[in-house]
């Protein structure tokens, strides 16, 4: 892939330097490089000789490194703490004096949940990168900078790109189709260095953490036997035997907790669609007419783009659905000609994180207005859909369809009426 | 060997296409299973999933058909990568159900054949 503008190579951080394979290397290694090859390179290639892997770490402090040098105190990179198999979550932090309170609002964009979907930290690095790269030194230099300037000065960006760095690993290295955190007894498993061996009998299954946060309705349907979750350990969608039982769950839920997100995003594949909450309770889902007026303008934005930005099916434009997140499943199913299709009890979801953000604010005191979706990135489902495994290619299309949303959700995260927010704004961010 | 072994050692998955049966039973835990198998693609109106070896019988006997292409996701995560497009998936597939319904059909004769260790 042609390096383009806004994916140019950071100078690497004084100070940082890519030992030999060393730890601070081999502990985050992340696939970044299937899609943006020649960045950054790090020399941990005898893991996969096929692929060039970098380090996620050296990634996200390069950013940092970037903006604080434009901006002082606009960037920072904190760990929300270690997984089990010893990885840090890293949660970048930008925005104009990002130690205090920001101006207007707080956004949170997470990726990388579901270990075999990559496309969702790419991206999510991608909002930063974006951010970063554009934001000017100086005034003038036209409508991206000025974007950029808008966005990180009045707000606290704030993205969690490896939600799931232990099942990423794992994806890497032993197996491309593991969805869930870290496979705990698994021989081909390799802790970071430094962790203790992550060989270990009585390790807990792994658990789908996008089915174990502490949802409101979350025993209800584990207890009903109904519901997109496998109560089998062995099951894909294994929901934990309780409630923020994962590591990486408790981790982000502390973050969730204590942080007054106006707006979040969670980035999956693969589907092309917007869903909206509440999964775990979809009388519900349609009370928020904010929320579902919002993404009304969302849907429309990411179409408008998705015309021009084909992503795996030659001649036929990708196409945005939105749902329920509650009636995703059977949706799906419908739109596929699966029969029998499913019940709308068995199409809801116990325990996502964008049903944990929404019912932390409504719990908050006082509650507050958040936003929260969960996207399904390309390729669409098709026949002949690369579906998980989609090829380096489509990070560009897939880049052009959603950046302008992205960056116009920033700006309209505490936009009161929907109508007054502008999405078309930033149509011009992409082609 | 640890409970949770079979679960996460790759070989133990394999990747195959599910037509389910025209009704879905009536127990609430069947029912689920078969309600939310992982799907990793979809091929001609059905479900290409993702599933533990073990699942693979219970899925016949709860009445669906079950193909298997690829022994481990790796294989067809390489499957896909290899495509030329969309159409070459599609058929790649199609070729894999085909060989695969005749070695089941072998197998179940009881014959021998070379069922090249598909379920």
């Amino acid at each position: 892939m042609a390096h383009d503008d806004h994916f140019h190579c950071f100078a690497f951080p004084a100070g940082i330097k890519a030992g030999p394979g060393g730890s601070a290397v081999r502990k985050d290694t992340w696939l970044r490089s299937v899609f943006l090859p020649g960045v950054l390179p790090v020399p941990v290639t005898s893991l996969r000789p096929d692929l060039e892997l970098y380090s996620l770490t050296y990634d996200l402090t390069a950013l940092v490194h970037t903006q604080n040098k434009k901006l002082p105190q606009s960037a920072r990179l904190d760990s929300l703490g270690q997984t089990a198999g010893g990885r840090e979550l890293h949660v970048l932090k930008l925005g104009a004096n990002i130690n205090d309170k920001p101006k207007t609002a707080r956004v949170l964009f997470t990726g990388g949940l579901h270990a075999r979907e990559w496309l969702g930290p790419t991206y999510t690095y991608l909002i930063a990168e974006w951010l970063v790269t554009n934001y000017p030194t100086s005034p003038g230099g036209g409508p991206n900078p000025a974007f950029a300037k808008d966005l990180l000065d009045n707000n606290h960006i704030w993205l969690v790109p490896m939600c799931n760095p232990d099942g990423h690993e794992y994806t890497v290295t032993t197996e491309r189709m593991h969805r869930k955190n870290s496979p705990g007894g698994d021989s081909h498993f390799q802790s970071a260095p430094g962790a203790k061996p992550a060989r270990d009998a009585k390790a807990p299954p792994s658990i789908d953490l996008n089915r174990n946060f502490a949802t409101k309705q979350w025993q209800a349907i584990i207890d009903s036997k109904k519901g997109s979750f496998s109560a089998k350990e062995d099951g894909d969608t294994f929901a934990g035997k309780s409630a923020a039982s994962a590591t990486e769950v408790q981790l982000l839920q502390k973050m969730i907790d204590a942080t007054p997100f106006d707006l979040a995003v969670d980035h999956h594949t693969y589907d092309c669609a917007l869903l909206y909450p509440y999964g775990d309770d979809p009388g519900k889902a349609k009370q928020n007419k904010r929320l579902v007026a919002f993404s009304g303008l969302m849907q429309k934005q990411i179409n408008r783009k998705a015309a021009k930005n084909i992503t795996t099916q030659p001649g036929t434009a990708d196409n945005w659905s939105l749902y329920k997140i509650s009636s995703f499943y059977a949706d799906l199913y419908k739109s596929l000609g699966i029969t029998p299709g499913l019940s709308p009890e068995q199409s809801l979801i116990p325990g996502s994180i964008t049903d944990y953000i929404i019912y932390a604010a409504e719990g908050a005191s006082p509650p507050r207005k958040t936003l929260a979706w969960s996207m399904e990135l390309p390729p669409m489902h098709h026949a002949g859909s690369p579906g998980f495994n989609p090829p380096e290619s489509i990070i560009r299309p897939a880049f052009n369809q959603l950046i302008g949303t992205s960056l116009a959700l920033i700006k309209n995260a505490t936009a009161d009426d929907p109508k007054a927010a502008d999405f078309s704004l930033f149509d011009i961010v992409a082609p | 060997m640890a409970d949770n072994e079979h679960v996460i050692v790759g070989a133990s998955r394999v990747v195959c296409v599910v037509k389910l049966p025209a009704t879905m039973p009536g127990e609430p835990e069947d029912e689920q299973f078969l309600s939310h198998l992982p799907m990793v693609g979809q091929h001609d109106g059905q479900i290409i999933a993702f599933i533990s070896i073990s699942d693979v019988p219970r899925l016949r006997k709860l009445g669906a058909e079950v193909t298997v292409i690829d022994n481990t996701g790796n294989g067809y995560a390489a499957r896909v990568q290899g495509a030329a497009s969309p159409q070459d998936l599609v058929a790649s597939v199609g070729k894999s159900v085909e060989k695969g319904k005749a070695d089941l059909a072998i197998a179940q004769k009881g014959d021998g054949g070379d069922s090249d260790g598909k379920a």
